[in-house]
């Protein structure tokens, strides 16, 4: 048993924080994220730092996201690395070296995505929802119900039919759009014998990039508040002397510290080879939860001792708290994370408690 | 990184699971507290990680954590010795003189020696550095005078370490000094404390006129908070594992009550239930984390902190639910109720969690103020 980083993976996250920290001090994410704008120019620099090699293991991949919430990067990282790249590899394709998204969810108001058969490929028609950095992505995958099931299609951004609708979003540097897909030639990536075990894998390794993120988000939150509570003088003392203020941010780190223990612990077993599915899948919804609870707690605490100042819209805080906000609603609900453990705990033998290996 | 035990760890596993499903006696009132002592001492699995040369068998801190977690699970019997093995015997292999180390260090392995530890005062609770114990200095070393409470195992301890004040009228850290008293001295009177839940777990100590010899002061004379602290930072250590252990175990319970009583199906006792297994794991790999800095820096990181008070407030959790799935049988108590009285017992017991150890209020200071590096708050 050995829970600590080893001293390339130190560095590894050292170089990620000095790069983001260059490239997105905090009026950059303040002028990006008003503008809902994005800023393709840090590509080039993520791809000759490695953050896109194809060996990076599970854990790196893990602290490049922590930072990436730490600096709120406005990136397409996570979409292509955590959401593209599986499909890619599942399908046996080299990892193309551009910006790419992964669309399948439905619209809220219906809809759906159908492929079919069109000479020697495929056409695909219909909607697809709240896709991230659909804007940035060079090529998305989409997910498309043939004959035989789902199955995954690369299709290339732009193309004949294809209309990418940007969603208004609570958090405006991921971003959602809303594609519609009229007779678009999509090339198949992932047959429906397999597509829906990649599909769900690919949302557990993403959604665990997110676990990470979120705990990025939240080492930043209880920071600001940290720094404020230090400066901020009131009744001729550092409001951060008060044990009401100091006891709240205490709080804030204790579920933090959880947090990156379950979401690096998921990490690690997302990216190691014989660990069975279902441990794979627990850990996956643990560090889930955590995180979420965690992200959210801290942007909360530290908008309640920023006062005043963190509840304008000059004050950066808030678009932290969204992201936060976010990552507590994308995808998979809490609750059905809750649930599936309480199928593990309840209705299974109990797992023997303080076993190190589970 | 490496999260899972090693074919060396494993194998040690399995050996103690093994042995344990055989020595761990069936009924703990039955057999003598030192007898279990001497039992793990002669197979080997007292003084784990203490250095070779003291009598230990030099293990990183991965082994003590094993062993709390296998020794939980066996629900073995409290270690008699716990103070001596975990916190005095560490405490004399970084301070004591060599005299020391050969007097102490075998027995508190053997468990020939149990100590209790005498810091709190009925004046010095969180503010232990106001201790009024005084020790005035004799021809032959030391005579001590005062009071110490909420001392565990005192009543069965041979020896105790002592933080008294050495120095007349000096105040706060500074004029302290750590004494091992030997508890058969004239005027050392032992007295139960009775607590909420009706046992008496912890004791009083009356010190009255007692003579301590120069050969049994701790460290430098003056120098007693330093070494106090040292004492403190061991308990630090594995400690956070080993109550995790036992708190892994009482969540099985838990499962089986929601069980036994038919709720497993019930939607808010389901998420009740998953909601506290997040919390369980957190603390679980949180530990791990602290073990992994301590193998590797000697010194348990930040995170260790945080170990001790988010235990309190799960194991408080985890007897607030028990107690509430019981409904209204929760109000018996005694033989014939649920589970004979345990999670009553335990929803008692449980509200001491956040008192006893350190403060969640002394705790939270701490994080804030080492962790966050916030200004003092008192």
């Amino acid at each position: 048993m050995d829970f600590a980083l080893t001293d390339d993976q130190r560095e590894l996250a050292a170089a990620a924080a000095r790069l983001l920290a260059d490239r997105y001090p905090v009026e950059r994410v303040a002028e990006l994220a008003d503008s809902c704008g994005t800023d393709p120019g840090t590509w080039p620099l993520l791809r000759r730092q490695g953050w896109c090699d194809p060996e990076l293991g599970m854990v790196e991949k893990g602290l490049l996201a922590q930072e990436s919430g730490y600096a709120l990067a406005a990136t397409a990282w996570w979409s292509t690395v955590g959401l593209a790249h599986p499909v890619y590899r599942a399908a046996g394709r080299g990892l193309p070296a551009d910006p790419l998204t992964l669309a399948w969810q439905d619209d809220p108001a219906g809809g759906g995505c159908r492929a079919a058969r069109h000479g020697s490929g495929w056409q695909l028609t219909g909607q697809r929802a709240l896709v991230t950095d659909a804007t940035t992505a060079s090529a998305l995958v989409v997910a498309a119900d043939t004959d035989d099931g789902i199955a995954l299609f690369a299709v290339r951004s732009p193309a004949a039919g294809l209309t990418i609708e940007a969603q208004p979003t609570l958090e405006r540097l991921r971003g959602a759009a809303r594609l519609h897909l009229a007779e678009t030639p999509g090339e198949l990536l992932v047959a429906p014998e397999t597509a829906g075990q990649v599909l769900a894998d690919t949302r557990r390794h993403a959604g665990t990039l997110l676990a990470c993120e979120a705990v990025g988000v939240a080492r930043r939150a209880l920071d600001m508040a940290r720094r404020h509570a230090v400066d901020r003088v009131q009744f001729g003392r550092p409001i951060g002397a008060y044990q009401a203020v100091a006891h709240r941010l205490a709080d804030s780190y204790v579920a933090l510290e959880l947090a990156t223990s379950l979401a690096l612990r998921a990490c690690w077993l997302d990216g190691t080879a014989d660990v069975d599915a279902t441990t794979v899948e627990h850990a996956h919804a643990e560090a889930v939860i955590a995180s979420r609870q965690a992200a959210v707690q801290a942007c909360e605490s530290a908008l309640q001792v920023t006062g005043g100042l963190g509840a304008t819209w000059e004050y950066p805080l808030h678009w932290w708290y969204r992201r936060a906000l976010w990552l507590d609603s994308f995808d998979t609900r809490t609750r059905t994370h809750l649930a599936t453990l309480a199928d593990h705990l309840l209705t299974a033998p109990p797992e023997p408690a303080g076993q190190a290996a589970g | 990184m490496r999260l899972r035990d090693t074919a060396e760890e494993s194998e040690f596993r399995a050996r103690l699971r093994a042995w344990l499903a055989t020595h761990v006696p069936r009924h703990h009132g039955g057999t003598a507290p030192g007898d279990w002592t001497k039992a793990l001492h002669a197979a080997g699995y007292t003084g784990l990680t203490w250095p070779a040369a003291y009598g230990g068998r030099g293990l990183p801190p991965t082994y003590q954590a094993i062993y709390a977690e296998e020794a939980a699970l066996a629900g073995a019997p409290d270690h008699v010795n716990v103070i001596g093995l975990g916190m005095v015997g560490p405490t004399i292999v970084s301070h004591g003189t060599p005299e020391q180390q050969r007097r102490f260090l075998e027995p508190i392995l053997s468990g020939d020696f149990v100590f209790c530890q005498g810091f709190s005062e009925p004046d010095a609770g969180s503010d232990l550095a106001s201790v009024r114990t005084r020790a005035v200095a004799t021809d032959d070393g030391w005579r001590v005078t005062g009071e110490k409470v909420w001392s565990s195992y005192a009543h069965q301890a041979d020896w105790c370490l002592l933080l008294a004040r050495t120095e007349p009228g000096s105040t706060a850290h500074a004029g302290l000094t750590c004494l091992l008293v030997d508890m058969r001295s004239p005027g050392v009177q032992v007295l139960p404390l009775r607590q909420s839940t009706g046992d008496s777990d912890f004791n009083q100590i009356v010190l009255t006129d007692v003579a301590v010899p120069h050969d049994c002061v701790l460290g430098p004379v003056g120098e007693g908070w330093r070494i106090a602290m040292t004492t403190l930072a061991h308990e630090r250590g594995t400690f956070g594992i080993t109550l995790t252990a036992r708190l892994a175990v009482e969540f099985d319970r838990l499962l089986g009550t929601v069980r036994d009583l038919g709720l497993a199906d019930d939607p808010a006792v389901r998420a009740d239930v998953a909601e506290l297994y997040v919390q369980l794991q957190g603390l679980r790999w949180t530990g791990q984390r602290t073990m992994a800095t301590l193998a590797r820096t000697g010194r348990p990181g930040p995170e260790s902190s945080i170990l001790k008070l988010h235990w309190s407030v799960t194991n408080q959790r985890l007897a607030a639910l028990a107690l509430r799935l019981l409904g209204p049988a929760a109000m018996l108590h005694g033989p014939d109720s649920h589970a004979a009285g345990h999670w009553q017992h335990l929803r008692l017991r449980s509200r001491a969690n956040s008192i006893e150890g350190g403060t969640s209020e002394i705790l939270r200071g701490i994080i804030a103020e080492r962790v966050l590096d916030l200004p003092r708050t008192r």
